[in-house]
């Protein structure tokens, strides 16, 4: 379990990731792509060092961009989803959606869990979902 | 368990003055947003030991519905 990326809200994600490759040290962004699961756009910042962020904008984010929120998930690179899964279940988290294939990782299945540490997002390792 | 429920709506929305309906729905409770929703539901499984499915919870809507939740998966 590895963190894999922090989750920012934002109202205009072609506008901020603008912003980001101005202030950050940026290696790569990735396309902007929608993503009709979780009914958003997404698009993803790497920078150097080896951390990221995904920028969000859509429907799921605005009740955090109301309450002026924009660092909203936590995103971990897991080896086995539905073994973690079960984990953060057991110890009191919430299963919020998923898992499902997302766009942004090339159907790489994702779940995201509401949990005493705030939203989590789980990502399967490597492997692409068969379905998917 | 409705007390103890009220007490969870207390903590998780911040007002000690919510006094639970069956019929009071988020309407009713201004802090009862899609954010509040998963704490609430997080508390509330914490509290009496039960876990609710995710059809479960996207379907929620009332404090009377939670109260029937609650029942149902204590029972079994």
């Amino acid at each position: 379990m590895r963190l894999h990326h922090i989750g920012i809200a934002v109202k205009s994600i072609r506008r901020q990731a603008e912003e980001y490759k101005r202030i950050l040290e940026t290696v790569h962004v990735s396309e902007i792509v929608y993503d009709s699961v979780q009914k958003a756009w997404l698009c993803m910042i790497e920078q150097t060092g080896g951390s990221a962020l995904e920028l969000v904008e859509g429907e799921p984010v605005e009740k955090y961009l109301s309450k002026g929120i924009r660092m909203y998930h936590m995103c971990y690179e897991v080896e086995e989803l539905e073994t973690e899964m079960e984990r953060i279940l057991q110890n009191g988290g919430v299963l919020v959606s998923g898992p499902e294939a997302a766009v942004l990782f090339d159907g790489r299945r994702v779940a995201f869990l509401y949990t005493k540490a705030g939203l989590i997002e789980l990502l399967e390792e490597g492997r692409k979902n068969e379905a998917g | 368990m409705k007390e103890k429920l009220q007490d969870i709506f207390r903590e998780v929305f911040d007002d000690e003055t919510i006094v639970l309906d069956p019929q009071m729905t988020a309407e009713d409770i201004e802090a009862w947003d899609s954010l509040t929703h998963f704490e609430l539901v997080m508390e509330v499984e914490t509290a009496f030991g039960i876990r609710l499915t995710t059809g479960e919870i996207a379907g929620l809507e009332s404090v009377g519905q939670l109260m029937e939740l609650i029942e149902k998966h204590m029972g079994k």
